[in-house]
């Protein structure tokens, strides 16, 4: 479904994804681990559209379609959900109008407020966020853990088929790691295909990955199982660090 | 102005007795990522006039300017007077520009705050104010 | 001069009155002919031709909007008392009946606002809503009638707040005034329902040069809507109309403005409120449309603790020049103003703020803030401020904060990346800017005004 063929991104000129290949089908779990800016984030960005990073060789293919032809929006409605670690306020806007409004965008059909609201209010109790977060303002003020959820929540709203989610977890204590893990359960069964980011290996106690990448300086200098995470897990990133 | 050229204007201003103190500050931003810091702390004191005025003008081709005006008084008599004026022309989309001004007079709460603690009003006060004006060296320091 | 007979009832206040035409232009004799058909005391037209006077004699201002293209002869060549267009619907603009489509708006209502119909429903809201006021003692009618039921008040206030020799606009509508609003509240009472200029029977034909006075007696309150989101398409070049509210001593009064003018009008337009002891003047500005409008809606804090806060939404596109925001000067002590201003503009627009904070000798212990924020989206789009503190009493404090940015690159990759069309997503992140000054609207006009403001971006509205 999501097909990655050596690509390459750049960002302001430097080239800091290098020729990965990726594969990922429905109901497929992959893992991509790697230390602190090894080029995780900017993957999942460049792959989001971001306006910054520009695919400079190989391709990105969704559903069959080249994705660097796609406009982000284009992207998204295609069914490609990429979690932000951080997204930005955006003051005066609710919640449930903004839901409403990306609902709006995926349906021909007009879609009642009122549904928004109810849709809204499941999805909020459902990820531990008070009820009253359809008025709030979207992420104006959130604490970093209400980011997380309220994102999480977002996608349970909207739906995906192709999920990249980038360090859902962080911030996070042990209750919301578990909700990730069914979350994920979830989505696959329902036929998601999911790229888990992550550096913490204490995630994978609750779910078992199809794959697990590792990325170091904007490459993939693995690819293996579980076994490869708990690897990991026990010796860190050191020894798929390049020889000096 | 060339591209990516900065200036940073920092000044202090004592008005006293009947000083009248015109303050005229222009600043063209024409080249991409120019950056402009104005910054103007000033008391007024006995029958003193202080009239700031700052134009900061972003025309087209500035892009990414940046540009900021922060402009404050402290009126410390009754007859002196102040006339702020800092004014934003933006002619290009890809700028940030902020201006920000107070005049008013001394808090009577750090005042009051420093008179607790033993300092006589008046003592209080000239720490005060040097506080105020100390701001402007700061800054430069800094830089 | 030529009479034509009334092809539509005007409403109840007036049963034949001609429709009035005038081929002598920018002259007394216009002036003359205007107080005769109106029947107005000697006082007025004394009044008037006063105003006339300094009009000629009064420059015009040297800062603000261009001005250039006013040709004062062209734009009083006819006077109407209250300005009704009989056009036929198929003459009104497509963009205008694009609008009123989109904002789904019905037919006859539509025909209404277009000028082409004069028969709606509005008589009967009418009727309801003035038994009402009239259990209160509330007065509420047009500047017209006014003038002959209730002299007492327009001799005691008019042109009292804004005199004819204020400005050159405020002259020219001294002389030439014609409807407008004039609302009475007695000591205490509350009016809870708005009071809307739409609900003054064909008051929706914006009057060229409307003149409004509101009297809010000690302890009382009320809120007042001008205008409406639905662009009204007028043949008249040039508006000029002035606004005088006294808000005594503990009273309240809101005003709303939604101007949204055709793009071929020039706005320029004098408000002041005077507020004495406790009161509060509550100024909300909403300007989108016309091709200039120059307004800066202000407060005069002439009692103990008088209060004055003014809101100022500005968009401007293509072509258009918003130069507007807020005044106020603050007599006496405890007194305190906010002014907000929030302003965007797009395709080639430019929105100026423009206010004044003064305080005089004595305000003391005044304050006062002043927070204008502007959107570029463009950069095409221009946008100034000009922001004038004046302080002579040491005891204010008078602060102020403008930014001025462009749209976040990253709220709309965001927004995008959540599947939102780009025209969507830059909607949405503008409709957050204003929405501190659209949240004060009663929901129907805010749910249209934002509405409005989208298409206004998309470029369907000329």
């Amino acid at each position: 479904m999501l097909l990655l063929k050596n690509l390459n991104i750049t960002v302001q000129e430097k080239e800091i994804v290098h020729d990965i290949s990726l594969e990922i089908h429905p109901k497929e779990l992959h893992v991509l681990m790697g230390p602190n800016g090894s080029g995780k984030s900017s993957l999942a960005m460049a792959l989001a559209g971001h306006p910054h990073y520009q695919i400079t060789g190989g391709l990105a293919s969704f559903l069959g379609k080249d994705i660097s032809r796609l406009s982000a929006d284009e992207r998204a409605r295609l069914g490609l959900f990429t979690l932000f670690q951080k997204p930005p306020p955006i003051p005066g806007i609710p919640v449930a109008s903004f839901i409403q409004t990306a609902l709006q965008a995926r349906s021909t059909k007009k879609i009642a407020p009122r549904t928004t609201r109810s849709v809204v209010a499941s999805a909020s109790q459902r990820f531990g966020l008070p009820g009253t977060m359809g008025d709030r303002e979207l992420f104006v003020g959130f604490s970093g853990g209400e980011t997380k959820r309220m994102e999480l929540a977002i996608l349970s709203v909207l739906g995906a088929k192709i999920a990249i989610l980038d360090e859902p977890d962080s911030g996070l204590d042990i209750d919301g790691m578990k909700l990730i893990a069914d979350e994920i359960v979830k989505y696959l069964q329902e036929g998601l295909g999911i790229l888990f980011i992550t550096h913490n290996p204490r995630m994978l106690e609750y779910i078992l990955p199809n794959r697990v990448h590792v990325m170091i300086q904007g490459a993939f200098a693995q690819s293996g199982d579980i076994a490869l995470a708990r690897d990991i897990e026990h010796k860190g990133f050191a020894p798929f660090m390049p020889r000096v | 102005m060339a591209a990516k050229a900065g200036v940073e204007l920092s000044g202090t201003f004592i008005a006293k007795k009947n000083d009248s103190l015109p303050i005229s500050i222009s600043i063209h931003h024409e080249a991409p990522e120019t950056k402009s810091r104005i910054f103007v702390r000033g008391i007024a004191q006995d029958r003193s006039v202080v009239s700031f005025r700052a134009n900061a003008r972003l025309k087209k081709g500035a892009r990414k300017a940046d540009a900021a005006i922060n402009a404050k008084a402290l009126l410390l008599s009754q007859n002196a007077r102040c006339e702020l004026q800092p004014d934003l022309e933006i002619d290009e989309q890809e700028v940030r520009a902020t201006h920000t001004t107070f005049v008013g007079p001394l808090d009577e709460e750090e005042i009051f705050y420093l008179q607790s603690r033993g300092v006589s009003e008046e003592k209080a006060k000239e720490l005060l104010i040097k506080g105020f004006l100390n701001i402007a060296q700061h800054v430069k320091q800094v830089k | 001069m030529s009479f034509t007979p009334p092809t539509y009832q005007y409403g109840f206040w007036v049963k034949d009155r001609p429709y009035f035409r005038s081929p002598h232009g920018l002259t007394k004799k216009a002036v003359e002919e205007l107080s005769f058909q109106k029947n107005e005391p000697e006082w007025m037209l004394k009044k008037r031709l006063e105003a006339f006077d300094i009009f000629f004699k009064k420059d015009m201002p040297e800062w603000g909007a261009d001005l250039s293209g006013i040709r004062f002869q062209d734009i009083i060549s006819y006077l109407k008392p209250t300005a009704e267009q009989s056009k036929r619907w198929e003459d009104v603009p497509e963009g205008i009946k694009y609008t009123f489509d989109r904002l789904g708006i019905p037919e006859a209502e539509r025909k209404f606002l277009a000028g082409v119909s004069a028969q709606f429903d509005s008589e009967v809201v009418y009727h309801k809503i003035k038994k009402k006021l009239e259990q209160q003692g509330v007065i509420f009618c047009d500047t017209d009638s006014a003038i002959r039921n209730y002299p007492e008040f327009f001799q005691e206030y008019f042109g009292k707040l804004i005199p004819a020799a204020d400005n050159k606009f405020a002259a020219l509508n001294t002389a030439f005034w014609s409807g407008g609003s004039f609302v009475y509240i007695p000591q205490g009472i509350h009016v809870d329902i708005p009071l809307q200029a739409y609900f003054r029977i064909n008051a929706r034909n914006m009057g060229q040069f409307e003149r409004t006075l509101i009297i809010a007696e000690p302890g009382s309150s009320v809120h007042y809507i001008e205008g409406c989101t639905a662009p009204v398409y007028s043949q008249d070049a040039l508006h000029a109309a002035v606004v005088e509210i006294v808000v005594k001593k503990n009273a309240r009064v809101q005003y709303t403005t939604i101007q949204n003018w055709s793009n071929d009008v020039y706005n320029l337009v004098t408000k002041r409120a005077f507020v004495e002891e406790e009161g509060e003047m509550l100024w909300i500005d909403g300007n989108l449309g016309s091709k200039v409008t120059m307004k800066y809606p202000s407060v005069f804090l002439k009692g103990q603790k008088a209060r004055g806060e003014i809101l100022s939404l500005a968009v401007a596109g293509r072509a258009q020049h918003q130069d507007a925001g807020g005044k106020a000067i603050h007599i006496a002590p405890e007194t305190s103003s906010l002014i907000t201003s929030k302003s965007v503009s797009h395709t080639g627009g430019r929105t100026s703020y423009r206010g004044l904070v003064r305080v005089t000798p004595n305000a003391k212990r005044a304050r006062s803030h002043v927070q204008c924020d502007a959107l570029i989206l463009d950069k095409d789009s221009r946008s100034d401020t000009y922001p004038t503190t004046q302080t002579n009493e040491a005891s204010a404090r008078l602060s102020h904060e403008a930014t001025v940015t462009k749209l976040s690159d990253e709220q709309l990759f965001y927004l995008k990346a959540r599947g939102l069309k780009e025209a969507d997503a830059r909607s949405m992140i503008v409709n957050g800017f204003l929405e501190p000054v659209v949240k004060t609207l009663p929901l129907e006009y805010a749910i249209e005004l934002n509405r409005l403001i989208e298409l206004q971006m998309e470029g369907a509205v000329g």
